[in-house]
């Protein structure tokens, strides 16, 4: 019973009030993660633009 | 072990603050969740040690499915799945692995009662390396995991509303105290964090 009402104060209470921080959005781009290898692909790219 | 797998999510929160909090709470306990399903269905038990009352690690569990290796492989990975179609790949795996911390933090702790198989098919030898056979280093453990989890989610929190407060002073909109809510919400986390432990610890509730 305990575990239940933890949860719902974990999840519902705390997480309400953490959505009310203005963290990063899981799709937002700058939080995307870049691998090494797309990192070099696209610092080629520029390279080549230059 | 509750609280400790909550500090593992808060940890989580303070590296990969873009996933939601709530959803690496729930993911975080979502075998336990199962569980309790399973329990309700009289389908999963647990069974004090012989010769104790029961409580704070003196418990034999049989959650034989949620809590065999194939069975939190495959609920981690549908939980994976789950958060990869709205908030894609990264995040998809982040939620995936949180829900498999679950079995590998249980793993360290429980005492030789997880199975390999769903339903310990094939009377394989089952798993645990018995931690809570000490409970005073069990309860360290578990300290360790809130006390860094609340430190980690606070100094996320509070970088996030320094830069958010930031960004509302160059638009010159009015500052909405984001950094006390950060406090606010970090006090709260914490007080959940370690009433959760010492709840758990003491049998109380």
């Amino acid at each position: 019973m305990s575990f239940i009402l933890e949860l719902l104060l974990f999840i519902v209470v705390l997480g309400w009030l953490d959505s009310r921080l203005r963290w990063p959005k899981p799709n937002d781009k700058s939080q995307r993660y870049v691998s090494i290898a797309e990192r070099s692909k696209s610092l080629g790219r520029s390279d080549d633009g230059q | 072990m509750i609280a400790g797998h909550f500090g593992l999510a808060a940890i989580v929160k303070g590296r990969e603050p873009q996933v939601p909090l709530w959803a690496l709470m729930l993911s975080t306990q979502l075998l336990d969740v199962f569980f309790v399903v399973l329990f309700l269905l009289n389908i999963e038990s647990f069974t004090p040690i012989p010769g104790t009352g029961g409580g704070y690690g003196n418990m034999i569990i049989h959650a034989d499915y949620t809590h065999s290796l194939v069975g939190a492989l495959v609920i981690s990975i549908v939980a994976m799945i789950a958060a990869w179609i709205p908030w894609g790949r990264r995040n998809g795996l982040i939620i995936g692995a949180v829900v498999f911390s679950h079995w590998i933090l249980d793993l360290i702790v429980h005492r030789g009662d997880m199975p390999i198989l769903p339903g310990n098919a094939g009377d394989l030898p089952t798993l645990g390396f018995g931690l809570w056979a000490i409970p005073w280093l069990s309860f360290l453990a578990e300290l360790a995991l809130i006390l860094v989890g609340a430190y980690m989610y606070y100094h996320a929190a509070m970088r996030t509303a320094v830069v958010a407060e930031r960004q509302d002073a160059k638009a010159g909109a009015t500052p909405k105290g984001y950094r006390r809510q950060a406090l606010l919400t970090s006090i709260l986390m914490f007080v959940l964090l370690l009433g959760t432990l010492l709840a758990d610890f003491f049998g109380i509730g």
